[in-house]
């Protein structure tokens, strides 16, 4: 705020900088608790945390992909071979970046480690973010304060952003940082000042060390800059151009330079620039194994409607309203949330077409805070506009009409959602985590509940404990399933030889030399066929390779069938 | 997610968990980067800025003084005595009497002698002890440093994002002032043996807008520069232009002459500029403005320097970029954190009382621009930047570029030392922030351009032939710190660049900021030269630290451009 004198006798204004001799208003204490943005977290969290205690404590259930950037996070900590690139390369490092200063606290709480609870707890965390990151991008579009609590439950209540939150994937962090980006890039085009800019561009870096889908958020995203930029700045040609690819660089090079970071580690430590796609634990070879073992559900554009559908039926209606105010009154609010949302829900759906990825239903998460946003324009004026007032019968009908619109248009996505995650042909990977809530829709080998499942983990987990073994005793590969789970379950984490040790290859070649005494070993088909145990040994599960014996079988619901062999010492 | 190990060790027994070398990303490069160094260590060195809202005392020199014209009445130095001009007396001597910690006469303080000596005992014993801990321990401080600078550097381009608390005067209100509430100006201009200039200056003091009878211009000769002077008498300048021969003497600085015109100044107001300056031409206007309604505790108003040369060749573009930086960006971010502002080699504005009450300019330092504005904020003074800004040329030529910037490395190396005889009280002038702005900046920067090399050679080292003792000098903790500094800290610095870019509108300047790290190779030469004089030719680097050997100033001579010109680009 500058302090400005009118020079005197005339016109002409001098600015002696912000605050010069105007001391700042002291800070009420507890102004920081009453901030809008502090409630709807701790609310928000509040439910988070109590779905996830229910999930994990109550239910057992556990999703996959969390424990496994949750075991990641364990591993670089507390294996045997505690180091930084134990966090592995298949994946995008800030989830379990994000996870490990909360496991440090295991010391206080097992069940963080234990029951992977730390990674649950993150993603609240971010999700909470993120619906505040609604909330005040629906305050940025001037939304009425009961628009802003409608649409802000419509998002924090919508069953994948519950699921989501709760349950410890890396989809919260991606969205918060989506959020970010989208609401700092929307100000900017508002505005045109630096500093929303440089955030959303740092956002974005973030976006991309959490999901590699972040890469088509940054292009369209970047396209959007340059092209603004090229429209808006006065000069000429020449000086527009240069200064949209100045913009577009300040706004992609945090990007860029986590792009090639990252790329650089995996090449150097694993040898290859994008292990998350050509590793044998990469997309493709998953993608693979399941299309093999028959376990891909339905595909096809039809599919891919249906999806989207299920997630905000009334899309078409708001991308409908939203598209009629953006062009006739040239509101370009959306654009923003557009280029970011819009092309990593467009991202998804193109690849699952061309069979690159799964099309999991949870890929086009990324459509419930687009469809938000694009109600909150739908609703509400851009700056500069007559608003109606409220209070006069025309005010209060407006009001109302309002208030159903927003209520219609993001509640009905709740039931729908619900009856999709609920759906093995739709959500395939929330039936299976929620199938405690939908025994009805249980069939097939694979839904065993995931109390049988924890259980079968807890057995095997159990059993090696029990041996009271020493350091580096039972050589495991921790990217098939269930062992994350196991090394995360034991009480004695540091037995275990994992794929993350620098020495794993060496001393799985030669367990007889380095005294491990016992390996892990699936059976054989699908998911155990990429196992390392297996590949080093192919006839080691069914006869134990000539050099062990078989000590125990494990075949409990939920986990592949494992077979514990000891280790023969040499005559 | 196995990882084959890179390194080719074996171990036969089981490893040990506590083992403490370095994990997986030592493979990466081990390397810190300055990136600092040299980015924001351009002309001056920083004075303290505003310091938040306290009362400031002003604090008195210790003897009242009338102004340098006083004569000298302590003796002080059997050398002064004699036949010597009084006034040359107090130019030369004037600050070394009256402040004598703070002057740079004496490089070094007994204090300083004794802890420099022990220091390298110390360290001495340590190396043949145990050399291995002493160097890691070595690099751990480095390593700590370097965190500490880039964080304050971030936090600061932070601040200038946010707001840029310049003193801004619209050209309304500058030319509002009537004539005669005009202060006298004196305008000092020293001209070292450039006897081509005399003609240009001379137009270009013309085209100040200033009424001439309140304009004292001193045109500051030596006395055995013939030739200058004879163009000089040729060119018969006017009234208010008095040339000032200053009677041969060491050291023959230029802040010696400047205190010799000092001492017969007639304004109220004083400011220097370079032969070769082009100032905008409401510039004194604007200063008068502003210092009117400007407390007294602002002795001082730094406007902003630029080139008219920018884009001559890659060295201009690099200055430019940072001189854009550092004027727009860092010094008013400076004044926001109540740090100490380093001065422009000309352009500042004083009050003439606080510049005389602050003792003048120090003959016997390098920098004594820098100089002078760490002792105004010791002094309780303050700096604020003035939106203005005076046109310079930038040193175009790679030889004379370093020679100017090594130049600059002992000059803040000098007025380190100097500043730095009384750590407490040093700490008690200066604030917290404003001494921890003072070491990050004026110590930090010319030795981390010399650590750079080190380190960028321990990298590369690293990359062609892995040595094993750099994994010995960055263990676990260091090891990632390290990586930090150098792939996000490396990063951050460009992109601080590109930043300042944008912000100041100069797209043109884009690839020259991409390519910033190639510039700090070049600052980073500048310090190996700083020091290696320093250690095999001290008498020599005493006498260029005092500059006794050149009396040029920093520019070489180059026909200048006229105000106007095509030169200045569309700013």
């Amino acid at each position: 705020m500058a302090v400005q004198e009118a020079a005197p006798a005339s016109s002409g204004v001098i600015d002696l900088g912000p605050g010069r001799r105007t001391s700042a208003p002291p800070q009420e204490p507890g102004r920081f608790l009453r901030r809008p943005g502090t409630l709807i977290f701790l609310a928000a969290f509040g439910l988070y945390v109590v779905v996830a205690a229910l999930l994990v404590f109550r239910y057992s259930s556990f999703a996959n992909d969390a424990q496994a950037r949750t075991a990641n996070a364990y591993y670089v900590m507390f294996s045997r071979d505690p180091h930084l690139a134990a966090i592995g390369f298949v994946w995008n490092p800030l989830p379990s970046l994000a996870v490990m200063p909360v496991l440090a606290l295991k010391v206080l709480w097992p069940a963080l480690a234990r029951r992977a609870f730390a990674g649950n707890l993150v993603s609240a965390v971010f999700m909470a973010g993120a619906v505040v990151e609604v909330a005040a991008i629906l305050r940025d579009l001037r939304a009425r304060p009961w628009l802003v609590a409608v649409l802000t439950a419509g998002f924090a209540l919508h069953p994948m952003i519950v699921l989501y939150g709760a349950n410890g994937m890396s989809e919260a962090i991606f969205l918060f940082t989506l959020l970010v980006c989208a609401r700092q890039l929307a100000l900017w085009l508002g505005s045109g000042e630096l500093r929303p800019l440089v955030i959303a561009a740092i956002a974005l870096a973030f976006a991309y060390l959490a999901r590699n889908e972040a890469a088509a958020a940054a292009g369209a995203a970047t396209l959007l800059v340059a092209t603004v930029t090229l429209v808006r700045t006065p000069g000429d040609r020449r000086y527009r151009t240069m200064t949209a690819v100045v913009d577009a660089t300040v706004f992609a090079a945090p990007f860029a330079v986590a792009f090639v970071g990252w790329a650089a580690a995996s090449w150097i430590i694993v040898g290859h620039p994008f292990e998350q796609f050509s590793s044998v634990y990469g997309t493709a070879s998953q993608l693979r194994v399941i299309n093999a073992t028959g376990g891909a559900g339905p595909s096809g554009p039809g599919h891919v409607v249906r999806q989207l559908v299920a997630l905000v039926p009334l899309l078409p209606v708001i991308a409908g309203m939203a598209a009629l105010r953006t062009v006739r009154r040239r509101d370009h609010r959306s654009l923003a949330h557009l280029a970011v949302f819009g092309a990593v829900v467009a991202f998804a759906a193109v690849a699952a077409l061309a069979g690159q990825t799964l099309g999991s239903f949870r890929y086009y998460i990324a459509l419930v805070p687009l469809a938000v946003v694009l109600t909150g324009v739908a609703l509400t004026s851009p700056a500069g506009e007559r608003r109606p007032r409220a209070g006069r019968p025309a005010g209060r009908l407006r009001l109302s009409l309002g208030l159903t619109a927003a209520i219609v248009l993001m509640g009905t996505a709740i039931p729908t959602s619900a009856v999709a995650m609920a759906n093995p042909g739709i959500g395939q990977e929330e039936a299976v985590d929620l199938n405690f809530l939908f025994r009805s829709a249980r069939s097939g080998p694979d839904n065993v509940s995931g109390a049988e499942r924890y259980r079968s983990v807890s057995t095997m987990s159990g059993y090696i404990d029990a041996k009271r073994l020493p350091v580096g005793s039972v050589i495991l590969d921790t990217a098939t399933p269930c062992v994350p789970f196991i090394v995360l379950r034991s009480l004695r984490p540091r037995q275990f030889v994992i794929t993350n040790d620098r020495d794993f290859a060496a001393i799985l070649a030669d367990p007889v030399t380095f005294a491990a005494r016992y390996l892990l070993v699936p059976a054989k088909g699908g998911y155990g066929d990429l196992d390392a145990l297996n590949r080093a040994y192919p006839s080691l599960f069914a006869d134990g390779a000539g050099f062990t014996s078989l000590e125990h079988e494990f075949d409990g619901p939920g986990c592949p069938h494992f077979r514990l062999y000891r280790v023969a010492p040499h005559e | 997610m196995a990882a084959p190990s890179s390194s080719s060790w074996r171990r036969k027994t089981p490893p040990n968990p506590a083992d403490p070398l370095p994990g997986g990303l030592d493979t990466l490069d081990l390397a810190l980067s300055a990136i600092l160094a040299g980015l924001l260590l351009p002309p001056t060195n920083a004075a303290p800025g505003r310091p938040p809202a306290r009362t400031v005392h002003r604090r008195q020199a210790p003897k009242p003084t009338a102004g340098l014209t006083a004569p000298l009445t302590k003796a002080g130095d059997a050398r002064t005595l004699g036949s010597r001009d009084p006034r040359l007396e107090e130019s030369v001597n004037g600050l070394r009497s009256r402040l004598p910690h703070l002057s740079a006469a004496t490089s070094l303080s007994r204090g300083q002698r004794r802890g420099l000596l022990t220091i390298a005992g110390l360290l001495l014993t340590a190396m043949v002890a145990d050399p291995a801990t002493t160097v890691l321990v070595l690099v751990t401080v480095a390593v700590a440093v370097y965190l500490l600078a880039i964080g304050y550097r971030l936090l600061l381009m932070r601040h200038a994002l946010a707001a840029a608390p310049m003193v801004r005067v619209d050209d309304a209100a500058a030319r509002s002032i009537p004539a005669d509430e005009l202060p006298v100006y004196t305008v000092i201009v020293p001209v070292y043996r450039e006897p081509e200039v005399v003609v240009p200056l001379l137009a270009a003091i013309q085209q100040l807008e200033y009424p001439s009878e309140r304009l004292d211009v001193k045109l500051v000769v030596e006395d055995d520069d013939d030739q200058t002077l004879a163009v000089l008498a040729g060119a018969r300048p006017g009234p208010h232009i008095e040339v000032v021969r200053v009677p041969p003497a060491s050291p023959r600085t230029k802040p010696k002459a400047c205190n010799y015109a000092l001492a017969a100044a007639r304004g109220d107001l004083v400011t220097i500029y370079d032969a070769e300056d082009r100032p905008e031409p409401l510039q004194l206007r604007r200063a008068a403005a502003a210092l009117a309604r400007l407390g007294p505790e602002v002795a001082c108003l730094q406007a902003k320097l630029a080139f008219y040369n920018p884009m001559q060749n890659r060295i201009t573009r690099w200055f430019a970029v940072e001189y854009g930086a550092w004027f727009s960006q860092f010094l008013p971010a400076l004044v926001t954190v109540g740090a100490p502002i380093p001065l422009g080699g000309t352009s500042n504005h004083f009050r003439r009382e606080s510049l005389a009450a602050a003792g003048g300019w120090d003959p016997y330092n390098v920098t004594e621009d820098a100089d002078l504005g760490i002792r105004l904020h010791r002094l309780g003074y303050r700096v604020e930047i003035l939106d203005s800004t005076t046109f310079e040329e930038a040193n175009s030529d790679f030889v004379n570029w370093i020679k100017q910037r090594s130049r600059w490395h002992k000059g803040y190396l000098q007025t380190w030392m100097v500043h730095m005889r009384r750590p407490r009280q040093l700490w008690r002038e200066l604030g917290g922030s404003g001494f921890l702005g003072f070491n990050l900046f004026v110590g930090a920067s010319p030795c981390l351009a010399v650590l750079n090399p080190v380190f960028w050679g321990l990298t590369l080292l690293w990359f062609v032939g892995k040595p094993a003792f750099i994994k010995a000098l960055f263990p676990g903790p260091v090891l990632y710190a390290g990586l930090l500094c150098f792939v996000v800290g490396n990063f951050s610095m460009v992109y601080l660049n590109l930043i300042s870019v944008r912000a100041n509108r100069r797209p043109e300047l884009l690839g020259a900021a991409l390519l910033t790290p190639v510039y700090w190779l070049m600052m980073s030469l500048a310090g190996v030269k700083a020091l290696v004089q320093l250690l095999l030719m001290p008498s020599y680097w005493e006498k260029t630290a005092h500059g006794l050997d050149s009396v040029a100033t920093s520019h070489p001579i180059v026909e200048p451009q006229p105000l106007g010109s095509a030169a200045l680009g569309g700013l």
